[in-house]
């Protein structure tokens, strides 16, 4: 699909996102922006009472598993708890008082779109993307979920 | 103790919205399309794509929420359910999940089968809530590959996700509440209803008890696909779940799947523990907002203009044929059979009081509408959909005033009903009511009407 790339598609994307939400003025991205034009990095000193958490093996297979990643040697446990580290930073901060924001758009009002049919014909451009297809019909997918390997000696491969 | 055991049962009702593209894309919903060619990028969930809202589709779901008298948020948000599954490309479905569209209501229905019952049931089950989703894609599973096909035109479709409160206790009742909603989701157009497309689907929640202790392990019988799977599943559930209890072995909670050809309950292949959906807030969709009163813009509609656009409502019309003098299992059967529109009509095209005819339009109703759609083998609704109303009450009012017996007139109902569009009824009825002036054999009025055919065509 790269190669039918038309930079005028480029234009017909952004409009077509413009669709989407019915941007407030004062969003406009182009108006004084509070998001700096670079980068802004500042460490915040480890809190005093931090423990690294204990990861049990039972509970590395469950992130294992539900994440669809395989990371359980010394270095990923190791990132693993890196983030977990860092991300515990944000309970930090004080939030007394302050509703809780649960996405950007929620003052805004979803876009009602009419009903019609526009498009969903292209069986053969969506196949030729999968890595096996059936009769040029169908894709193909191993039966059900696959089981990731239960008794792998976690931490102990390198 | 078996009888002291008691079920408690709760249904999650999946009904596919009628609208003609996809929840959020502007793909074909078309029931048998070719495989895969319904599907746009958004469907696919090709890397960049964004879900853009149906109108359609919250309109349908509004509309259905206050035919069940819920209480509709005029604020409701989309949240992320996350699972992995060939027939769901994203790795997550949008559904609605701390704030759906409505929650609350309550749906009346009649249990009444004749022959079964000696009375007609009236009951209530309240609704938990209704929320707006994405439907999966299909898998057909290839046992001799060791491969699932997947089929992504149903992925996407708006589905409208009716959970109940746990709210009865046997097969029976959950699929005469199933009816009802099934008829009421078609009489407001919202919903084709057709279980053997797979436009409703029911998962039932079923556990047994001791009634005054806390409720017991449930399990989920998912994807029942008729109104007799839903009655026999829940009822095999049960006596399975009593059987275990009963012999000191505890109930797991898993999800199962009903075996039509061996009518019992199977535990599901990918028995999965505790799922966890990790659910998030959506964050490519701002919330739906509705208004009370006048809508003041396309993309917030008024809740009060959908409510009036609303027909009357079956509960109401159960009442009125109550009011007509028709007894409650006489109203059970109508209502059942979807004869009820078909008879009121009548009433209101009779010069006679609804009071002194209802009984015998019934009976005539009954008697042919019935027995033909038997021998034609096609359903009550679809028999009725052959004729018009104004020529019933003619028929009627010649059985009725004893022109010609009901008999003969069912004779000439069927003669008449094979031809397929609505003026040749009109036609061929007319040449029945001359021929047929006084009684006489149906086989007569049948030769009379072919001979009759032959000089008119």
């Amino acid at each position: 699909m790269i190669s039918d790339y038309d930079p005028n598609d480029h234009h017909k994307l952004q409009g077509d996102l413009s669709r989407l939400y019915r941007w407030p003025k004062e969003n406009n991205m182009n108006a004084a922006s509070k998001v700096p034009s670079k980068s802004v990095w500042k460490t915040v000193p480890k809190s005093d009472d931090y423990q690294t958490p204990e990861l049990s093996d039972e509970l590395l297979r469950y992130i294992e598993r539900t994440s669809l990643v395989k990371f359980s040697n010394e270095d990923g446990i190791k990132q693993l708890q890196d983030a977990i580290e860092f991300a515990s930073q944000i309970g930090d901060v004080d939030t007394d008082g302050v509703e809780p924001l649960y996405s950007l758009h929620e003052t805004e009002v979803a876009y009602l779109r009419e009903d019609e049919v526009t498009e969903g014909d292209r069986r053969e451009e969506l196949l030729s993307q999968a890595a096996i297809s059936v009769e040029e019909l169908y894709f193909s997918a191993p039966p059900g979920n696959v089981p990731l390997d239960q008794t792998g000696d976690l931490g102990k491969t390198k | 103790m078996r009888q002291t055991l008691a079920a408690v049962i709760g249904l999650e009702i999946h009904a596919q919205i009628n609208s003609k593209s996809k929840l959020f894309s502007g793909a074909s919903t078309e029931y048998g399309s070719s495989p895969n060619s319904c599907v746009s990028y958004f469907d696919a969930a090709l890397p960049g794509t964004l879900p853009v809202l149906n109108k359609y589709c919250v309109k349908a779901v509004v509309k259905t929420a206050l035919a069940f008298g819920c209480h509709v948020n005029k604020v409701s948000t989309f949240d992320r359910k996350h699972y992995f599954y060939a027939d769901m490309p994203a790795g997550y479905q949008i559904t609605q999940y701390r704030k759906p569209i409505a929650v609350g209501g309550e749906i009346d229905y009649i249990i009444y089968v004749r022959g079964r019952h000696k009375k007609a049931l009236f009951h209530k089950a309240r609704l938990h809530q209704i929320q707006l989703e994405q439907d999966s894609g299909k898998s057909l599973h290839d046992a001799v590959n060791n491969r699932s096909l997947v089929d992504l035109n149903r992925a996407g479709i708006g589905l409208m996700e009716i959970v109940t409160k746990p709210d009865f206790t046997n097969g029976e009742q959950a699929a005469a509440f199933v009816r009802e909603v099934q008829q009421t989701l078609r009489l407001i157009n919202t919903c084709t209803g057709k279980m053997e497309q797979g436009a409703l689907r029911v998962d039932a929640n079923v556990s047994v008890h001791i009634p005054g202790e806390p409720y017991g392990v449930r399990t989920e019988v998912k994807n029942l696909n008729s109104l007799k799977a839903v009655q026999q599943a829940i009822d095999y559930e049960v006596e399975r779940q009593k059987n275990l209890v009963l012999n000191g072995v505890k109930v797991e909670n898993e999800t199962m799947s009903f075996d039509t050809t061996n009518r019992c309950t199977v535990p599901m292949r990918d028995k999965e523990r505790l799922q966890d959906y990790r659910f998030m807030a959506e964050p490519n969709l701002p919330p739906i907002v509705l208004q009370e009163g006048h809508s003041t813009s396309p993309h917030m509609l008024s809740i009060e203009e959908i409510r009036a656009q609303l027909p009357e409502l079956r509960p109401l019309t159960v009442q009125r044929l109550l009011g007509y003098g028709l007894s409650a299992e006489h109203v059970g059967i109508l209502m059942e059979l979807g004869l009820h529109s078909t008879l009121i009509e009548m009433l209101s095209l009779s010069s006679s009081e609804p009071e002194t005819v209802s009984k015998s339009m019934y009976g005539f109703l009954y008697d042919n509408v019935l027995k033909l759609a038997g021998d034609l083998k096609i359903t009550e609704e679809d028999l009725l959909r052959k004729v018009l109303v104004k020529d019933l009450v003619e028929l009627w009012s010649a059985v009725f005033s004893g022109q010609i017996t009901l008999l003969s007139s069912r004779a000439a109902f069927k003669k008449c009903c094979k031809k397929r569009d609505k003026k040749s009824f009109s036609l061929l009825l007319n040449a029945v009511m001359t021929l047929s002036y006084n009684r006489i054999e149906p086989s007569d009025a049948i030769r009379g009407l072919q001979s009759y055919l032959h000089s008119v065509m």
